[in-house]
């Protein structure tokens, strides 16, 4: 794991070096703080995932502010600096960068209150992939964040939110309200153990499942999860996506009792895929951080994703004449739900993961 | 709750509406928008919940085969389905006579209160 993170390092650092310089001589140039030509910086440092346990975010901070000091000869600041260098660390990637804006990327001027981080939020409602004249449903909205970055995409489509809690149905309906989306949004109080729509009436759902921190069910998450999802199935219509918001536990908990093992050997035909898809790097080294990434998660995939030529040919073989292959692995207890992709993404403190998939026709 | 809302609740809850207090709010026509609707709504349930509130604005009982050409005709859909809200009011479910009510526009399909 190291190893790649560290060519992903230099890599990006190069990178950031240029751009970093560029900006440089411009700060420089009608900047009277700095001391002598130094240049006042800091860094800024977050762990998340498991190498959260192994760094001390703030201790290694202070190591890169360092280093990078004594190598360019600047000065950290930490109070009033003149850029700032980020650094997150998760277990895929290092990414490495200097704000260019005051404000962080997921302060929105159209959310009043945010639950959920909202560039989470947007790239949820981006994997729910609606078509105009769409109905998008969130079965446990809390306070509609990712409904808001739904309905701002997409004007032409109607959003629905339910949720049990009085309390945070309140504060989405001032936020539907302060962005103006009361038009667009509309909230229902139910439970997601019985949504209450019509069979097949959603045509993408999007749900931030508890994750048991800082918003908890009465019954544990897992226990009610078979009847949640079975409503889910229940509500969306075939051809829609479901986007689901996971703990990094529950992921493993729902690939480990709602994965169908029968499907591994009969014609899988593309591998499931884990990465962080949101980065930009493409490089191949990313590739196969994905994969080791995969084999901590879930051992019993990884035959599929490492050796995804063999597993084909050994079903080739064992179901020879066999019909179109299916393309993705289904859930076992919900048939109809075909998982397409999951994503790890950096939630701050933790990281959550996101699973989409898709409802198919069972013929 | 907008009527197309109210039109996409499980069928056991769509009977009655009564509703205390109505609001109407204008919202942008789209006529895209509607004609992509149509298809999807029960036409009857919707016909019904806007005749119970006074808001039945001339639509047809049965849907014409033609709607889509017609722009009046989506124009009174849209209002209907998107710009008359119940804010108070009550749905009540025909076969057991239970009640959920709607308050400040929000719906309570919650079965039981401890439920939460």
């Amino acid at each position: 794991m190291l190893p790649v993170s560290c060519q992903n390092w230099s890599k990006t650092s190069e990178l950031e070096q240029q751009e970093g310089e560029d900006e440089l001589h411009k700060a420089s140039s009608d900047s009277t703080s700095s001391v002598n030509g130094q240049q006042m910086f800091r860094v800024s440092c977050r762990c998340s995932g498991s190498i959260a346990r192994m760094f001390n975010a703030q201790e290694l901070g202070r190591m890169i502010g360092t280093a990078v000091a004594k190598h360019f000869g600047w000065k950290t600041e930490l109070k009033d600096p003149e850029f700032e260098i980020n650094v997150h660390l998760s277990d895929v990637y290092w990414v490495v960068g200097i704000p260019v804006f005051r404000l962080p990327l997921a302060q929105r001027s159209y959310i009043k209150t945010a639950g959920l981080r909202p560039t989470i939020a947007w790239t949820m409602a981006f994997l729910a992939d609606i078509k105009a004249g769409s109905v998008l449903l969130d079965p446990m909205c809390g306070v509609g964040t990712i409904l808001l970055e739904a309905a701002e995409e997409r004007q032409d489509s109607v959003f629905i939110g339910t949720d049990i809690s009085e309390s945070q149905l309140k504060m989405a309906h001032q936020n539907v309200e302060s962005a103006g989306l009361s038009g667009k949004i509309n909230l229902i109080r139910g439970s997601a153990t019985e949504i209450p729509l019509q069979p097949a009436s959603v045509d993408a759902i999007v749900c931030d499942l508890p994750f048991g921190r800082k918003f908890k069910c009465k019954t544990d998450i897992r226990t009610l999860l078979p009847t949640v999802l079975k409503e889910m199935e229940r509500v969306l219509r075939v051809g829609g996506n479901l986007v689901l918001l996971l703990s990094p536990p529950l992921s493993v908990h729902i690939q480990k009792h709602f994965s169908s093992d029968r499907m591994v050997g009969s014609g899988i035909t593309s591998p499931v895929r884990v990465d962080s898809s949101f980065s930009t790097d493409t490089n191949t080294q990313a590739g196969s951080a994905d994969r080791k990434l995969l084999q901590q998660e879930n051992p019993r995939r990884r035959n599929e994703v490492a050796d995804g030529e063999a597993a084909r040919a050994h079903a080739e073989h064992t179901v020879a004449g066999a019909s179109s292959p299916s393309p993705a692995l289904p859930l076992a207890d919900f048939p109809s739900l075909q998982l397409n992709a999951i994503y790890r993404v950096s939630l701050g403190l933790t990281d959550g993961l996101i699973h989409w998939y898709k409802k198919v026709l069972l013929t | 709750m907008k009527l197309l809302t109210h039109n996409m609740l499980t069928s056991h809850v769509k009977g009655v509406t009564k509703a205390t207090e109505v609001k109407v709010t204008d919202v942008d026509f789209n006529s895209e928008f509607v004609s992509r609707m149509i298809p999807k709504i029960e036409w009857s349930v919707l016909v019904e919940a806007a005749d119970t509130l006074g808001h039945l604005n001339d639509l047809p009982r049965d849907l014409p085969p033609d709607y889509e050409s017609s722009e009046d005709f989506l124009r009174k859909v849209h209002h209907v389905l998107l710009e008359v809200e119940v804010l108070e009011g009550n749905l009540k479910c025909p076969e057991s006579g239970r009640e959920f009510p709607i308050t400040k526009g929000v719906p309570n399909m919650l079965l039981n209160e401890d439920e939460v």
